[in-house]
């Protein structure tokens, strides 16, 4: 834990309440679109997708305070900059819930269909989910790297840079290594309730993701009967012409009406195949993330136990000795006796040692219990902040899932109504 | 008369209840056994007008209420807790069914066809349990008709069905629904839910084949099948009676127009095998295009001309299978899919339930039941999401409805429609194997003719050497005897027991298996038979030979009076099965724009009420942004 962040931790987490969290003083309008496939280095031989990233603020610094604020900056990215500007965010906002990045997905790598309109489409939509996350920030949006990323003309150097800054922090690796496992003692019940709801939630939403595959999976084999059926209803309405002529323009008018519901269900497979299986995967990733930082609270939470554990310990061992034989001390004691040591001088010295090692226990308790705390506080507003943004989310992709549907039921509707009204 | 229907039906009404508790598996009414106890209780004349009251678009009337309230039981009891999303499934798996069975009951009368002034003249109103005259349980079809209730068993229908084709072989008559194969019931044995389906399904084809008889003019005049429908009688009576008993085994042996009053000629008709059917386009060819020089060959020039009609209509039929075939597969693949989907739908609304309500990760439970969740964008959220799972949950119920008429709509008249294309073929396949009768009496005529003339050929031959003989020398006449004498004597024993069956066979043709034998060997191995007839007929001696004469001049006049009975009966065949074709055909393409509106029709009221609820979601939704 750096300085600052202590700092950022002790004075931050007093003036929040709960449940009001903070919001980022600046709007941001973030689009990404517009994958193209473009030639790698002359030494990759792979080439790489390139992503379109529209920005549109409110904060005028991100125009360099000249230019239209009402105007769109336009940078072109590619993922494993994005998984930089996620990294750096992990290292720099430890405290934070950083919003997840979508897989790496090393499967479609491998497939070599990762430059196909289904990948890049939804890898793009679930760009934008994390973008438009670390905007809705109040700390992360406005970082320095942040706004690089979104506006720089030269990030190739930015890049370099960045890449160097971003030291693996190996403290943390070990540390979380050896609490792995380990359990917090004393766990807060506020943070109990939310890692079983959390789990719960993340099941439920798995779940529905689940089910949107297999709808997606169905749509697209009824989009393919209605096909079939189309050529089926041409195929008769063609034997028919010449003969019957009224019931020739009834199939027809029929065939239309099928023809639109097979479109029209496409297009509602791509929008859910697209966007929301995106979002509910984002959802997941998220809740994801929120967990990971409790985690990293509750590794805070053991390294101020075990340091209190430790200066019980030592204070107990030098009451001990102060008091005369230890019961536990009791053979060492004989033993150094037998060696001749002074016992007087070594149990002075003993505690001498014991007493200056508690005063720096204390003062590190200390700066653990804040920091554990803090830290706490913290993870609090975090999470108070991811449940807002979650909301909003959800709200949003419900609204337009809403949206979707009424589209596709209003597009077949108008069509089936024809093809009633014609019948 | 040996059977009240209306004691039984009073018989059933009062046995309603403990036939409830004895035999609950096999009453396919379990739950809504009062729907049909009052339907069967209420007399003719109340029960009439409720029947005509009930416009077609009343259909969704019945149903949607039961969605909501069923919609909202299951909500209701989801809010409740949390553990309960079986509960859930399981009444939205129940109850739609309730009122699935009350809107399908409902579209019968929409889907039937109604004759040409509107109105209905005859509906199955009630399909259920009833004990027969012999006190055997059986599901029994309550027609009524002209004021009349009457109940017959499917089996009945089946065997009227059966005895209609052999009476009116020109006619085709209209499918019922197929038998069940006893595979099906070993793989199902019989429950309630499968049976009501099947009765339901069954009532529906049988009310539909009614209508369809009534529809065709030599159906509805039909003494059967007006018996059929009259409650004076005893259908097992019927079938043992008049009509029925007296009909031939073979309806090339008969008038085609009244099988019942075959001329005694028709008995000794040839009958053509039915694979020769195979051969009958180029029979049909050969015969058009090779003339013959034999007067007898010609058909009526009426005949000839209707066979492009006939050929038109038969291809035309055909295609119509091929397509409809294809069109019932993809039906059924698309209705399954649409039902897996549908359970998915069902599913997301449980999950979107359980989401709703564990959305909110930070606030504790204490907190929520609580707080008033006017102002707290987490409370909304919540209702949000139940919205979109209740719309899910609507999905599931509309689509289901929809599935349901699939089947009823699509799929049932579909399959209908392919079987009343291949009843066409079997007509179509009595008229050609009355064509391929009439070549078997042609071949038989011009063999016998052929025949005839060498012996007459012979005979003047012979009387011509005779006369020349006698006007010449003695001796050499002598001497030519008896090389004659011996050359017939010599050959005769070898050839007599061979000719005689031969000719005793094609000749007097009473008996009908030798017959047919007989005519398919001379059918397909013509010109070897016809060579060992001249030799045979050269050394037959002239006793033999007149007698010969003399049979086969009994025998062609006998013949060409079946071949003139055969051309009428084709005549009478083709105006006939023409007339019926037609008929169906114009059936086919109706039933087929009707099945376009109906499913139009339901599938728009679908899109209506999916629609209707995604837009309250997003209203919703939309009022809390």
């Amino acid at each position: 834990m750096t300085d600052k962040g202590k700092n950022d931790l002790t004075s931050k987490a007093k003036d929040k309440t709960r449940g009001n969290p903070e919001k980022p003083p600046y709007w941001f309008e973030i689009i990404v679109s517009d994958p193209q496939k473009r030639t790698g280095d002359p030494g990759s031989s792979s080439g790489y997708v390139s992503y379109q990233i529209s920005t549109k603020t409110n904060n005028t610094s991100f125009y360099d305070n000249r230019g239209d604020p009402e105007s769109i900056i336009v940078v072109h990215r590619r993922y494993s900059d994005l998984l930089l500007l996620h990294d750096i965010l992990l290292n720099r906002f430890p405290t934070c819930i950083i919003p997840p990045l979508p897989d790496k997905k090393v499967f479609q790598y491998i497939a070599g269909d990762r430059f196909s309109q289904r990948f890049t489409q939804k890898r793009c939509h679930s760009l934008q989910n994390f973008l438009r996350r670390v905007s809705l920030h109040p700390d992360l949006s406005q970082s320095k790297v942040f706004k690089t990323f979104l506006v720089s003309k030269d990030w190739e150097s930015h890049r370099k840079v960045l890449q160097d800054s971003l030291q693996p922090n190996k403290d943390e690796v070990t540390d979380a290594f050896m609490n792995a496992f380990k359990t917090v003692h004393k766990q807060n019940e506020e943070f109990t309730e939310i890692r079983e709801k959390s789990d719960k939630l993340d099941r439920t939403v798995t779940k529905i993701d689940k089910l949107f595959h297999k709808v997606v999976k169905k749509n697209d084999s009824m989009s393919e009967d209605y096909t079939k059926l189309g050529s089926n209803l041409q195929e008769l309405q063609e034997l028919v012409t010449g003969e019957n002529e009224e019931l020739a323009a009834k199939l027809k008018i029929f065939n239309e009406g099928v023809t639109q519901l097979s479109y029209g269900l496409q297009d509602l497979t791509k929008y859910l195949d697209y966007e929301y299986i995106v979002d509910l995967k984002d959802l997941e990733h998220y809740i994801d993330s929120m967990r990971q930082l409790i985690k990293l609270k509750d590794q805070k939470q053991i390294d101020y136990e075990e340091l209190s554990d430790y200066l019980t310990r030592s204070i107990k061992e030098k009451n001990n000795l102060i008091s005369g034989y230890g019961g536990s001390n009791f053979f060492a004691n004989k033993l150094e006796e037998l060696a001749g040591i002074n016992q007087e001088a070594s149990r002075r010295e003993k505690i001498n040692k014991l007493e200056g090692k508690i005063t720096s226990l204390t003062g590190e308790l200390e700066n653990a219990k804040k920091v554990a705390d803090g830290f706490e506080q913290e993870c609090l507003k975090e999470i108070d902040h991811f449940e807002s943004v979650k909301t909003a989310e959800i709200k949003k992709s419900l609204g337009s899932l809403a949206d979707h549907h009424i589209e596709f039921y209003e597009r077949i509707l108008e069509a089936w109504e024809k093809v009633d009204d014609s019948l | 008369m040996d059977y009240n229907i209306f004691e039984a039906v009073h018989e059933q009404q009062s046995s309603t209840s403990d036939m409830d508790l004895s035999e609950e598996d096999n009453n396919p009414f379990v739950g809504t056994h009062h729907l049909y106890a009052s339907g069967i209780g209420t007399t003719i004349g109340e029960a009439r007008p409720e029947n005509e009251n009930s416009p077609p678009s009343s259909s969704s009337l019945p149903s949607s209420p039961a969605h909501s309230s069923s919609a909202g039981s299951s909500r209701a009891s989801t809010s409740s807790s949390t553990s309960s999303h079986a509960v859930v499934e399981a009444d939205a798996e129940t109850e739609p069914f309730v009122s699935l069975s009350m809107s399908t009951t409902a579209t019968i009368s929409k889907f039937t066809p109604h004759d040409m002034n509107g109105t209905q003249q005859i509906q199955i109103i009630d399909a259920g349990d009833f004990k027969d005259p012999w006190g055997k349980h059986a599901i029994g079809y309550v027609i009524l008709y002209e004021n009349n209730k009457i109940i017959r068993r499917y089996s009945e229908f089946h065997s009227l069905r059966q005895s209609l084709t052999r009476l009116l072989p020109t006619i085709i008559i209209p499918p019922i629904p197929s038998k069940h194969s006893l595979l099906k019931y070993i793989w199902s044995p019989i429950n309630a839910a499968n049976d009501s389906k099947i009765i339901s399904t069954r009532k529906k084809m049988l009310n539909s084949f009614l209508s369809n008889c009534l529809n065709i003019q030599e159906i509805s005049n039909d003494i059967v099948f007006q018996k059929f429908l009259n409650p004076e009688f005893n259908w097992k009576d019927v079938l043992s009676s008049s009509p029925i008993i007296i009909l031939p085994l073979n309806n090339l042996l008969a008038p085609p127009l009244s099988p019942t009053k075959p001329s005694p000629l028709h008995s000794i008709l040839p009958i053509p095998s039915n694979s020769s059917l195979r051969n009958y386009n180029s029979i049909w060819q050969q015969h058009i295009t090779v003339k013959s020089h034999n007067e007898i060959s010609n058909l009526p020039t009426e005949i000839l001309q209707n066979e492009s009609q006939f050929t038109h209509i038969e291809n035309l039929f055909q295609n119509y299978k091929r397509i409809i075939t294809h069109l019932l597969k993809n039906i059924r693949s698309n209705k399954s899919h649409f039902h897996s989907l549908s359970t998915y739908f069902a599913e997301l609304g449980a999950y979107y339930n359980a989401f709703s309500l564990e959305n909110d990760i930070t606030m504790p439970n204490s907190l929520r039941e609580s707080e008033n969740n006017s102002n707290n964008p987490m409370m909304e959220i919540i209702s949000h999401i139940e919205k979109t799972g209740h719309s899910f949950d609507v999905i599931y119920i509309s689509s289901e409805i929809l599935i349901e008429k699939y089947t009823s709509i699509l799929e049932d008249p579909i399959n209908e429609l392919l079987q009343f294309l291949n009843e066409s073929f079997k007509v179509l396949n009595f008229k050609k194997l009355k064509f391929l009768q009439f070549k078997i009496l042609e071949r038989l005529i011009i063999e016998k003719e052929t025949k005839l003339s060498s012996l007459t050929e012979i005979e003047n031959q012979l009387q011509k050497i005779n006369e020349s003989l006698t006007r010449s020398t003695i001796l050499t006449d002598e001497n030519y005897k008896d090389t004659k004498a011996a050359d017939l004597t010599f050959v005769k024993k070898d050839v007599r027991s061979l000719s005689k069956s031969s000719s005793n066979s094609s000749s007097s043709g009473h008996q009908n298996e030798i017959h047919i034998g007989a005519s398919k060997l001379n059918y397909e191995t013509s010109t070897p038979t016809m060579n060992l007839n001249k030799l045979e007929i050269k050394q037959l001696t002239e006793q033999e030979r007149s007698k010969q004469i003399k049979q086969l001049n009994q025998d062609l006049s006998k013949l060409k009076d079946c071949l003139s009975i055969c051309i009428s009966d084709m005549l009478e065949i083709n105006n006939s099965s023409y007339n019926s074709l037609m008929h169906t055909y114009n059936h086919i393409n109706l039933t087929i724009g009707k099945i376009l509106k109906l499913f139009a029709a339901s599938f728009k009221a679908w899109i209506k009420e999916c629609l209707k609820n995604w837009k309250l979601a997003k209203l919703q939704i939309d009022e809390a942004l």
